[in-house]
């Protein structure tokens, strides 16, 4: 579903976020992206999600290269930054719907889902208010939302986890699984190791920007926790290119 | 004072990092600081030496600098009272700023301080020709900048006041209201008006002043009697500088520190939000990805009134005067019989298309995306419909203006059907120019981190080269006119202007879908 081919991010002023990084994600499948504060984690997401520029390396999304065709392969995908910033100036249900345009949904088929999410986000009643009366938590919710009524096959992630209450994260939890289910894929990065432990088919470790290791969950924990095993890996060099 | 002179260097570094392009800082505000000079001196010139001129010939030439400080204080209220609503009243920061060791009256008048250094900064380049027109006119020895330095120093502190008060009741009214932007933007038009209708009297009467020499010297000693003292300061008198400095910094400090009593309660209800859960469910409506970023382009601009009214100031007035214009029916036409009938159509020109570029809504509306840009990055639109709908929006807003005011001229001046139907196509083309060039000003400029709205809006590189670089054209069109005046009728070269602002436009917008998107791709 994802193919990340030898991708490379350099920022102005030379830092080096991402180096020559090959990763995919297969359908059907959870991926775990981790690794600590500047690893490259949200450079990786913002490029897939082709929202970064980037001059090396090829990602492509169900077939399609997110730089040479990044209408087709947006179609394909929903994103959801750290912070859900969104217009705050839309009442929830206008932000809804002016997505619901930009990905092309049906109105009727539109509904259903967001009747569908909102419900279960319990967020219904609040979406006819303004966006910037919401607090931090309700707009995660209205962003998790807007992406499960797309309908996505890739779902991409950055730390979905961080300011949900414990029955946000559990029903989301749920959600990502059902959607694997169904044939979709979902890429997210997280600092709650418990989280990858339990809910990712396979994790991949980055670290100064280079992929240090990528297998399946079982694999990599083996008899530790994914905590034991991401604090030694943290303290080994990183191998050069 | 240690604490209000760290948060005024904040304020002031934020202020020059507004201007900033990239990574050339310091090129960005020298630029901006340029440009802001040579239209403070260009005005002002234009206005001291003729006012030197006139005042100097009926024996009054003591009233030049008061006059000149009069205007200086008009265009600076104008200039900041509605960035002192978005820089003092609804700037971000406050949450970073009220919970430190630091007064409210600190956080406030640090905030006002940095307004007042914008009108400092003006009210100095200002005053240097009306200076120069009153040596040069013989009004007195070297002696007389020592006064000339205080107003320029003290003066703009009243108009950081009155912008100040305007600033304040915008705020708190808005914070008070259910429909805040909906009140942001009534409170503001009727300040707009108030001010308008303020400066046009003040116009009127020193045109009425100037032809009676004692009504000048009694009103400036009554109604303007600050004025009156600057004008006694440059005769000598001591006694009325030091009025003239304790009328301006007292009553500043005191309004300042009375509002900063409850300027941490404002800030918190301007922050609070109305937030109902009744909501259910209805049938949704779907639109095109065009419409819907339209839609949405103009939820933004009329939900902030710093963006309507900074960019559409230029096409309510254009409406306001062609009203005014209709109504005011002979006096006008008599007023145009006394200039010369020949020069109306060129003039109605210059000032239609001075306009329109003023109406720029493009040249900051990629930057007031700012943290929520991604939603559009991240979503399936071809650039070139995203750019549409921006362009889209300031088109309307450039043709209803141009679509209303025209017709409403031509009528006013009886003007003949050709010259109502150039000035119209020249007006409709400026709008397609103007809205392409805003774009283009935006993508070379990007300010995707600005502080708040106000700083984009008003003082963001791409502001000044969109909104100025049409009046530049404008400029250069009304000298290309002035040169071939004698070859072609005006109505001929308004046909010419017209298609040449329309090539110019295509230009742009094929520039904007190939280098452009390429740009739009790495913001």
């Amino acid at each position: 579903m994802l193919k990340i081919s030898e991708f490379s991010k350099t920022y102005a002023g030379g830092k080096k976020a991402v180096d020559h990084l090959n990763l995919e994600v297969h359908s059907g499948e959870i991926l775990g992206f981790i690794g600590h504060n500047g690893a490259g984690k949200t450079t990786t997401l913002r490029a897939v999600a082709g929202i970064l520029d980037f001059t090396e390396g090829e990602i492509t999304i169900d077939g399609h290269s997110i730089q040479k065709e990044p209408v087709e392969a947006k179609r394909e995908m929903a994103f959801l930054p750290d912070n859900p910033d969104i217009y705050e100036f839309l009442t929830g249900i206008k932000y809804l719907n002016f997505l619901g345009d930009l990905y092309e949904i049906p109105a009727k088929v539109r509904e259903e889902r967001i009747k569908t999410y909102a419900d279960a986000f319990e967020i219904t009643g609040v979406l006819g208010s303004a966006i910037g009366g919401y607090s931090h938590g309700m707009k995660q919710k209205l962003s998790l939302v807007s992406a499960f009524m797309r309908k996505p096959k890739l779902l991409i992630l950055d730390e979905p986890f961080v300011g949900l209450d414990p029955q946000a994260s559990f029903l989301l939890k749920g959600f990502l699984r059902e959607m694997c289910e169904t044939g979709g894929a979902v890429f997210f990065s997280t600092h709650v190791l418990e989280v990858a432990e339990k809910l990712c088919d396979r994790v991949a470790i980055i670290k100064q920007g280079k992929l240090i290791k990528v297998d399946t969950t079982a694999s990599i924990v083996g008899d530790e926790s994914l905590e034991q095993v991401f604090l030694e890996l943290e303290k080994e060099d990183v191998p050069h290119a | 004072m240690r604490k209000l002179g760290i948060l005024l260097k904040i304020n002031f570094q934020a202020m020059l990092r507004s201007f900033s392009v990239g990574k050339k800082r310091s090129a960005g505000w020298i630029g901006a600081l340029a440009l802001m000079a040579f239209l403070a001196l260009y005005l002002s010139g234009v206005y001291s030496f003729m006012l030197a001129d006139l005042l100097s010939s009926i024996g009054n030439l003591q009233l030049l600098i008061p006059m000149m400080t009069i205007l200086a204080t008009i265009v600076s209220v104008i200039f900041t009272i509605f960035a002192a609503s978005g820089l003092v009243f609804g700037s971000k920061d406050s949450n970073l700023l009220l919970p430190l060791p630091v007064s409210a009256f600190t956080v406030m008048l640090s905030k006002v301080l940095a307004l007042y250094l914008e009108n400092l900064v003006f009210s100095g380049l200002w005053m240097i020709p009306a200076t120069v027109a009153y040596l040069f006119y013989g009004g007195g020895s070297a002696f007389l900048i020592f006064p000339i330095i205080i107003s320029i120093i003290f003066v703009p502190l009243l108009s950081s006041l009155f912008a100040l008060l305007g600033g304040w009741l915008i705020a708190f009214l808005s914070a008070h209201s259910r429909h805040r932007a909906l009140m942001g933007n009534l409170i503001s038009g009727i300040l707009l008006a108030v001010v308008l209708i303020g400066s046009m009297r003040v116009n009127h009467i020193l045109q009425a002043l100037l032809l009676n020499a004692n009504q000048v010297e009694k009103t400036l000693h009554t109604g303007l009697f600050l004025f009156g003292w600057l004008m006694d300061g440059l005769q000598g008198n001591f006694l009325s500088l030091l009025w003239l400095v304790l009328f301006c910094f007292l009553p500043f400090l005191l309004i300042s520190w009375a509002l900063s009593s409850h300027y941490q309660k404002l800030l918190s209800k301007m922050q609070s939000h109305v937030l109902r859960n009744d909501y259910h469910l209805q049938k949704l409506q779907s639109n095109s990805q065009f419409a819907a970023l339209f839609k949405k382009e103009c939820g933004r601009y009329f939900g902030t009134t710093i963006y309507l009214f900074n960019t559409g100031i230029g096409v309510l007035i254009m409406i306001g005067f062609s009203i005014y214009a209709l109504v005011a029916g002979q006096s006008l036409l008599d007023f145009v019989q006394q200039i010369g009938e020949k020069i109306l159509v060129p003039i109605l020109a210059l000032g239609i298309c001075a306009i329109i570029s003023m109406t720029n809504t493009t040249c900051v509306s990629i930057s007031l995306e700012g943290n929520t840009f991604w939603v559009l990055k991240g979503s399936p639109v071809p650039t070139k419909i995203i750019f549409s709908a921006k362009a889209a929006l300031n088109l309307i807003i450039c043709w209803v203006g141009t679509i209303v005011s025209v017709p409403l001229l031509g009528i006013a001046f009886s003007l003949p059907v050709l010259s109502t139907i150039s000035l119209l196509l020249v007006g409709l083309a400026m709008g397609i120019f103007v809205a392409q060039f805003g774009l283009m000003a935006n993508l070379k400029f990007p300010k995707m981190n600005g502080e708040n709205d106000t700083i984009i809006v008003k003082q963001s590189a791409s502001a000044f080269c969109g909104i100025f670089g049409g009046m530049l054209l404008t400029a250069l069109l009304a000298g290309a006119f002035y040169l071939l005046s004698s070859h072609l009728e005006i109505e001929q070269f308004l046909f010419l202007a017209s298609a040449f602002l329309f090539l110019l436009a295509l230009a742009i917008h094929r520039w904007l879908l190939t280098r452009g998107a390429e740009i739009f791709k790495t913001l």
